[in-house]
C-alpha cells in the first residue's frame, strides 16, 4: 500500500507550534529529524529497547520509536536541544560534559531528557537510577551519567528549588 | 524501520472505535499503548491495513470500584498504578494498593509504563506479563466489546496459549474486573530476570492469610517460564494449614520444586530452578510482610 493517505497535524516542539503533513506510519522521531531538523532525534532499535529516541511528551519521557508523529497531534514536545527551559539545559549538558558522561554521543540526547524528567519531579537519587536504567548507552559504563544526574540533584537540593 | 503504511483512524468514542473495527475486520488492528504492537509493526511482523487508535477514547481509561470490584479501564497505562495521586481514590486495602504498584514497577522501564496499557497487556497474552500473572492469581473477568454486543470472560478461560486469545478481529477489551480482595491478605511477588529491567525468566506471585502463625488459605501462580501463567494448586494445598515458618524449609523446597515440574512448561532445569526460587521468595515475603 502506498502512503496516499498524508496527515495534517500540529504540535509545540521546544515551545514553537509546527504545523506538517506527515504519512502515517513515520515515527515521532522519524519526523523530528527528517522534517523538523531536530539533530537529536536518533533511531536506535526501534523496538523500545535502547532509549536513544526517548522524547518529552506532555512532559513525560516516551519511546519516540514506537509513537506515531500522527499520535502526536496537539502534542507538547521537548526534545535535547531545548529541555525544560534554557537554565536546566545549561546545568545538564555541563554535568554531562564536566562528568565525561558522552562518548560517542549517540545516546546523549535520551539521557538528557530522563535527566530533565529526573530534575523536574525532584526524584531521589535511587529512583534517579532507576529511571536512568531506561536507556542503553554502549560507551559510558553509564557511572558517568549517573555522577552528572547526581551532581545535578546535589546542586539543586543546595539551592533549593532550582529552575 | 518503516513499518508498511496503514490507514490510521482515530475514534473520540467507543461506539466510533467499534464500527471501524467491524467495518475492517481482520485488517484492522488496535493500537493502545503500542509498546508490543509498533515494535512488531516497525519489524513488519505485523502489517495492519488499518490502525484503530485507542489513545483519544477517555471513556476507556477510567478506574472505580463498584460493589467491592476493581474496575480498570483497558486504557489505563501501567505507570497509573505506581502512583498515588492516580490510584489513592479507590481506597484499596494497602497491601493490595502496594501490590500492584510493585508489579507495576517492574515492567520494562519508565517510557514504557507510561504509555503502555493493561488491556493491550491482557490482549497481547504475553506469558512474561505482570498483568497476567495477577490476573490467573485473582480470576480477573474481563469486559469485551464488539458492534454486536458485550460479553465478560474469565481471563484464565480467555487465554489459550502465549499471545493467543479468545479475541475476535472486531473485538475491543473495555473493562478488566478484579474482586477487591479482604484486606487482611497478605502477598508476596517475586520476579527473576537477566536485568531488573528485562522481561522476566521466571515470576510468582503468592496470596496468603494467616491465623494463629499458620497458613489459612493461600494462592500461588508463577508465569514466565510457562506458556500461560498458571497456579500451583498442590502446592497451595500443601501449605494450607501449616505453619507459617514452614516457609524457608526444605520441605517447601521441595514440594514448590514437585509443583513447577508438574506443569511441565520449560523444559530447561535452570528455568525451573528459578520459579522455584521465585515461589519460595514470594512465599517468604507473603509470610513476613
Ligand atoms: C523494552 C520493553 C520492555 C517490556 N517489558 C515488559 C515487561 O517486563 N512486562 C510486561 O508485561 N510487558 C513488557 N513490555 C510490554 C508492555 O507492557 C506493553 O505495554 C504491553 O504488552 C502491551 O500494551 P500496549 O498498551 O502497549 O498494547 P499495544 O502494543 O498497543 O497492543 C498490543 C496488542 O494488543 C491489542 N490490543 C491492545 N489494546 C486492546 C484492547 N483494548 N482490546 C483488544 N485488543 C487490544 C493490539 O491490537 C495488539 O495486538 C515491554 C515492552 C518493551 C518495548
Ligand atoms: S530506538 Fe526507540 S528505544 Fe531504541
Ligand atoms: S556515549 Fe556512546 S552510546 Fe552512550
Amino acid at each position: 500500500m502506498e502512503d496516499t493517505e498524508l496527515h495534517t497535524i500540529s504540535f509545540t516542539l521546544n515551545g514553537v507550534t509546527q504545523r506538517l503533513r506527515v504519512a502515517a506510519r513515520r515515527s515521532l522521531t522519524d519526523v523530528l529529524g527528517q522534517e523538523c531538523g531536530m539533530k537529536s532525534a536518533h533511531m536506535g532499535c526501534g523496538q523500545g529497547d535502547c532509549g536513544s529516541c526517548t522524547v518529552s511528551v506532555d512532559g513525560v519521557p516516551i519511546r519516540g520509536c514506537l509513537l506515531f508523529a500522527v499520535q502526536a497531534d496537539g502534542a507538547d514536545i521537548r526534545t535535547a536541544e531545548a529541555l525544560a527551559n534554557p537554565d536546566s539545559l545549561a546545568a545538564i549538558r555541563n554535568a554531562f560534559k564536566k562528568h565525561r558522561a558522552i562518548q560517542c554521543g549517540y545516546c546523549t540526547p535520551g539521557f538528557m531528557v530522563l535527566a530533565d524528567y529526573i530534575l523536574r519531579n525532584e526524584l531521589s537519587l535511587d529512583q534517579a537510577i532507576q529511571t536512568l536504567s531506561a536507556n542503553l548507552c554502549r560507551c559510558t559504563g553509564y557511572s558517568p551519567i549517573v555522577s552528572a544526574v547526581a551532581d545535578l540533584l546535589a546542586a539543586r537540593a543546595e539551592r533549593g528549588s532550582g529552575p | 524501520m518503516y513499518p508498511a503504511s496503514f490507514r490510521y483512524h482515530r475514534p473520540s468514542g467507543l461506539h466510533h472505535a467499534l464500527e471501524l473495527l467491524s467495518r475492517h475486520k481482520a485488517d484492522a488492528a488496535i493500537l493502545a499503548g503500542g509498546q508490543s504492537l509498533v515494535p512488531r509493526m516497525n519489524l513488519r511482523q505485523a502489517t495492519p491495513e488499518n490502525i484503530v487508535d485507542l489513545n483519544r477514547i477517555a471513556d476507556l481509561s477510567k478506574l472505580a470500584v463498584v460493589n467491592d470490584v476493581l474496575e480498570i479501564g483497558a486504557m489505563v497505562r501501567h505507570q497509573s498504578f505506581c502512583c498515588e495521586a492516580a490510584i489513592g481514590f479507590l481506597s484499596l486495602p494497602s497491601g493490595f494498593a502496594e501490590l500492584l504498584g510493585r508489579m507495576a514497577d517492574t515492567i520494562g522501564n519508565l517510557p514504557i509504563r507510561l504509555r503502555g496499557t493493561i488491556g493491550g497487556s491482557l490482549a497481547n497474552a504475553s506469558p512474561k506479563a505482570q498483568w497476567a500473572l495477577l490476573s490467573f492469581l485473582l480470576d480477573a473477568d474481563i469486559v469485551i466489546e464488539n458492534a454486536g454486543g458485550t460479553r465478560c470472560e474469565r481471563y484464565t478461560q480467555f487465554v489459550k496459549g502465549d499471545g493467543r486469545t479468545t479475541l475476535k478481529p472486531d473485538d475491543l477489551i473495555t473493562n478488566v474486573r478484579i474482586k477487591v480482595p479482604p484486606a487482611e491478605w497478605r502477598y508476596g511477588f517475586a520476579q527473576l530476570a537477566p536485568q531488573p529491567n528485562r522481561p522476566a525468566s521466571a515470576f510468582a506471585l503468592v496470596a496468603i492469610t494467616l491465623e494463629d502463625a499458620r497458613v489459612r488459605d493461600c494462592r500461588i501462580a508463577i508465569g514466565a517460564c510457562t506458556p500461560v501463567p498458571c497456579r500451583l494448586h498442590a502446592l497451595e494445598d500443601w501449605l494450607s494449614g501449616r505453619r507459617a515458618s514452614v516457609s524457608g524449609s526444605d520441605d517447601l523446597v521441595e514440594i514448590a520444586a514437585a509443583a513447577v515440574r508438574q506443569q511441565g512448561g520449560e523444559s530447561q532445569p535452570y528455568i525451573e530452578h528459578l520459579a522455584v526460587v521465585a515461589t519460595t521468595r514470594a512465599i517468604a515475603q507473603a509470610v513476613e510482610c
